[in-house]
């Protein structure tokens, strides 16, 4: 055998080196796929890891709400915190007046900006009421409407909730959270019901007298900092940052040009009655300048020429 | 709008089941007068976005056709025919050169659409 041969890769050679190499494929493991389908209805601005910091702060919440619910309620009542959920404002906004029509909301602000809220519905309301007033005995109409003196004592109740998430989100270094003077009803509370991001935690206080609950809602930007998440770049980039680093980014984008010399209409019948040779004159005079079409859009006008052997525009002032 | 309710139904087609009628003359008769929008172009290339930003007037842009090749009839983007660019009466006119295939009609809308 010569060393040509010796190196060369034979048939024989390459089904031996395909056996070996299957031998080395990697099985796959079985494991059974865990993949659900991507929620395109809800925004995913925290991650998971966000999210577990997050149900740090919501333990410490259940802790101060503690306090508040031994203080309103006559004997036994348990917390129970649903699962943070995120919501686009948007949605909620258009659900306020269908499903939160009679809702009590207390707005949280920040510097006078309603950034937050608290949402009581009208039972869990009058359940409140009636723990204040240590009203256990008279059977209330559900779902009636609270009397102004009702309406303060439940403004008190909000605000004692909103002072135990205050206090809680200041302990993991959030921003300072200020109540609303009075409570809305059926108002969206918040200033922005675009795409903006709103963390909610509804939360349900188990009762001898019944079940209450409400939710609180905040803009997520407003507590991503004490999650270490940097979701927003307001302060980075201006408006003029962004155009101009869109610009940079188009400025090797192919663009199809195209010379059109004229564009007309005609019937089917002429057209169909073209043949080699025939002359069809177009409604362009040569003096006038032709368009040329950037990705089929109209760009700019031209005057046809030909330049090192090939045709070719010369582009015309903005006057023509 | 007043608040009233107004009952709607869903809108129900028949299914239509297509009876074979063999092609008539008469429904070229009518196909024959409808306006075609007919383009002719005399050549194209593509630039970099950033080229275009630099466009001014007087700013020269070579198109890919060298001299002497023919300009492009198209009907709704698909070529059909090509021809020399000439002038009559001081008005640019296109005479014929060449009334293209099926085939390669096809080809060019497909180039088109890709």
């Amino acid at each position: 055998m010569t060393e040509n041969e010796n190196n060369s890769l034979t048939k024989a050679k390459l089904k031996s080196l395909i056996t070996t190499a299957r031998k080395y494929v990697p099985q796959e493991e079985n494991v059974s796929s865990d993949a659900v389908d991507f929620n395109w209805e809800e925004p995913h601005h925290f991650n998971l890891d966000q999210l577990g910091m997050l149900d740090i702060i919501v333990k410490r919440i259940e802790a101060q709400l503690e306090k508040v619910f031994s203080a309103m309620c006559e004997g036994e009542f348990s917390i129970t915190m649903s699962p943070i959920t995120q919501h686009f404002a948007f949605q909620l906004a258009a659900k306020m007046p269908l499903e939160y029509d009679k809702y009590y909301l207390l707005p949280l602000t920040i510097d006078m900006d309603k950034c937050g809220y608290v949402a009581i519905d009208p039972d869990s309301a009058l359940l409140f009421v009636e723990q204040m007033l240590r009203d256990t005995e008279s059977e209330s109409e559900p779902g009636r409407e609270l009397s102004s003196l009702e309406e303060t004592i439940l403004m008190d109740v909000a605000s004692a909730i909103a002072d135990a998430i205050d206090k809680s989100i200041k302990e993991h270094g959030g921003p300072s959270l200020e109540t609303f003077k009075e409570l809305s009803k059926s108002d969206w509370p918040l200033h922005k019901e675009g795409i903006e991001d709103i963390t909610c935690l509804d939360v349900s206080v188990e009762h001898a007298a019944g079940t209450m609950s409400f939710t609180f809602g905040i803009f997520s930007d407003i507590i991503e900092p004490m999650l270490g998440a940097k979701t927003t770049a307001k302060s980075e980039y201006s408006t003029r940052d962004i155009k101009d680093m869109i610009m940079e980014s188009m400025n090797y984008a192919p663009v199809e040009v195209c010379a059109e010399l004229c564009s007309t209409v005609i019937s089917l019948n002429d057209v169909m009655s073209l043949s080699e040779g025939d002359l069809l004159v177009l409604d362009k005079k040569i003096d006038e300048p032709i368009e040329v079409l950037f990705n089929r859009c109209p760009g700019m006008k031209a005057y046809p020429a030909t330049h090192l052997g090939k045709y070719a525009v010369v582009m015309a002032g903005k006057d023509v | 709008m007043a608040d009233t309710e107004v009952a709607a139904q869903n809108a129900e087609f028949t299914e239509a089941e297509d009876a074979g009628g063999a092609p008539g003359e008469e429904n070229l008769d009518v196909l024959l007068d409808i306006n075609m929008p007919i383009t002719v172009n005399i050549g194209s290339t593509e630039v970099p976005f950033r080229r275009l930003l630099q466009l001014g007037p007087g700013s020269v842009l070579q198109l890919d056709k060298t001299i002497g090749q023919p300009a492009e009839l198209r009907v709704q983007d698909i070529k059909f025919a090509t021809g020399d660019i000439v002038v009559v009466d001081g008005c640019f006119a296109v005479r014929i050169r060449e009334i293209l295939g099926m085939e390669t009609t096809v080809e060019g809308s497909m180039e088109a659409a890709e």
